[in-house]
């Protein structure tokens, strides 16, 4: 099985399991690419490849969240399989790309067929509860534990048991043009995620500032710290301003949130 | 303003509650409803020493609810109050409430936790990783086991402060969502070109013998030409709603493919 042996395959799977309670797609704790590929990178042996692809995930993911309810690609899953198949496969980046981004991407269809099963789920807890049996109808719930479980456990097991052949085939006939084409996606693709997070900017009302940034970094030279940094100074003085501009009619704010 | 039946405890349960099941329930129907009622259930079995009465509640508490999952760690608290406070007679002002904080909390609760502090974290962890070095990465996780701290007391943040932490915020909570993004776009701004490295290697031979570089012709204009206009092409077509994400993504792999294999794009 992709040359991983049993400790190693135990890791990954219990790894998995532990991303799949974290989170939906809308990570809650640790379940971000870059730190996923890290510790994949880590398990299989191989630290560097695993961190960089998780950060080339990492910056394709951005932005890409299911604001209230809506099922987006699974960046974090598509971060498992190609970790797996680049580094235990032997098979490297792009072809890893190549099999953990449809991945990621068929599990749109995945996630919504999970949210319409949770609903029956709740829907029986709630007939339970009103019923008069609410410790009963509680315990129903437990039933998402198993549903989102699978959800990610499933598509990991079943490229670790179909994966060596269908990777093998992959590699051999893969064009050289789909490969370079696989190459120049990894570096177009932050893209998506930037004008995703766009979108729920106010860009028409702020676009000075998106326009700041821009020029420090790409004419005088800022590493994105310092670009964030002069963010930060810019948005305390957007507040204050503002609030000035409204004091008549805010109210004062309780101490302890103050430092938010 | 308690009557003290709750103790501290109570309401660190009801947080820990709803974290350990919060995302993996959502559902069309109730959204986070079932969760919501979950969380509480072991403190409104204190509250409410009638059967009834604590059914009723339960059922009310299971409605449709839906707001960015660590502001419901606080609404928890404020409702708890008010179900301490009220009784089952609140029954009715604690749905109004939960309705009425829905949008507000989801605003500031949507740019800060999931736009602003995941896009700041990622742009420092993910280049640095790109380029072989963990730091970035250990401090998102350490950053992020403060933040799960932090969190572990929203719920007593609540609950304290009651009505009047959601009432007094809220004219300030407008002014805080903006000072957000302003945070966020000037990240953002220097994000776009530091991460989408895309090029065009295409350099046209002239018969005389000299050629020229299409992207060093581009950069004399303004640098990072193509990562600006791809950034913008993909802004509008998601603004429209017309083209999901999903398809954004195929369709630029097709793009890529395309150019790869002209020679247009590297």
């Amino acid at each position: 099985m992709f040359g991983l042996n049993v400790f190693q395959l135990i890791l990954v799977l219990l790894f998995t399991e532990i991303i799949a309670l974290d989170s939906g797609p809308q990570t809650q704790f640790i379940g971000k690419p870059v730190i996923i590929g890290a510790v994949l990178g880590l398990i299989l042996g191989d630290f560097k490849t695993g961190m960089f692809i998780g950060g080339t995930l990492q910056l394709m993911s951005m932005g890409v969240v299911g604001l209230g309810g809506a099922s987006v690609p699974n960046y974090v899953l598509t971060t498992i399989i190609t970790v797996i198949v680049a580094i235990s496969g032997g098979a490297g980046y792009e072809i890893g790309l190549a099999v953990g981004l449809p991945v990621g991407m068929l599990y749109v269809n995945l996630d919504v067929a999970r949210k319409v099963i949770n609903g029956r789920i709740s829907q029986a807890g709630l007939d339970k509860v009103t019923a008069g049996d609410i410790e009963g109808g509680l315990a129903v719930l437990k039933w998402h534990y198993v549903v989102i479980s699978a959800c990610y456990l499933l598509p990991v097991i079943i490229v670790l048991l179909l994966g060596q052949p269908v990777v093998e085939a992959i590699v051999s006939y893969m064009p050289a043009w789909l490969f370079d084409g696989m190459k120049v996606a990894g570096k177009i693709l932050p893209v998506t995620g930037m004008a995703m997070l766009l979108n729920y900017m106010p860009v028409k009302k702020n676009i000075l500032y998106l326009i700041i940034g821009f020029v420090m970094y790409a004419y005088m030279g800022v590493p994105t710290l310092g670009v964030g940094l002069i963010g930060v100074g810019l948005a305390i003085k957007y507040y204050n301003d503002e609030m000035k501009k409204g004091a008549g009619v805010a109210t004062t704010v309780p101490g302890g949130m103050e430092d938010e | 303003m308690s009557k003290g039946i709750l103790t501290k405890q109570d309401i660190r349960n009801a947080n820990l509650r709803w974290m350990s099941l919060v995302m993996i329930s959502y559902c069309y129907e109730y959204q986070f409803g079932q969760g919501f009622a979950n969380a509480l259930y072991p403190a409104l079995k204190k509250i409410h020493t009638d059967p009834k009465d604590l059914q009723e509640a339960m059922i009310n508490e299971w409605q449709y609810f839906n707001t960015q999952p660590y502001m419901v760690q606080i609404i928890l608290g404020v409702v708890l109050a008010m179900e301490e406070e009220l009784g089952i007679e609140g029954k009715g002002v604690i749905q109004d409430f939960k309705t009425g904080v829905m949008g507000p909390l989801a605003g500031i609760g949507d740019t800060l936790f999931w736009s602003v502090i995941p896009t700041i974290w990622a742009s420092i962890a993910a280049p640095m990783a790109i380029e072989g070095n963990p730091v970035g990465i250990i401090l998102w996780t350490v950053f992020q086991v403060f933040l799960l701290a932090f969190r572990m007391k929203f719920t007593e943040y609540g609950y304290d402060l009651g009505m009047k932490l959601i009432t007094s915020l809220r004219s300030t909570l407008q002014t805080l969502t903006d000072a957000c993004s302003v945070l966020g776009l000037t990240v953002v701004g220097a994000l776009i070109p530091s991460v989408v490295s895309v090029q065009i290697p295409y350099v046209i031979n002239f018969a005389t013998g000299t050629s020229m570089s299409i992207q060093e012709q581009l950069d004399k204009i303004i640098p990072y030409s193509i990562p600006i206009l791809l950034t913008y092409i993909c802004y509008r077509l998601l603004g429209n709603r017309k083209v999901t994400i999903t398809q954004l993504v195929f369709v630029v792999l097709g793009i890529s493919i395309v150019g790869a294999a002209l020679g247009i794009l590297g």
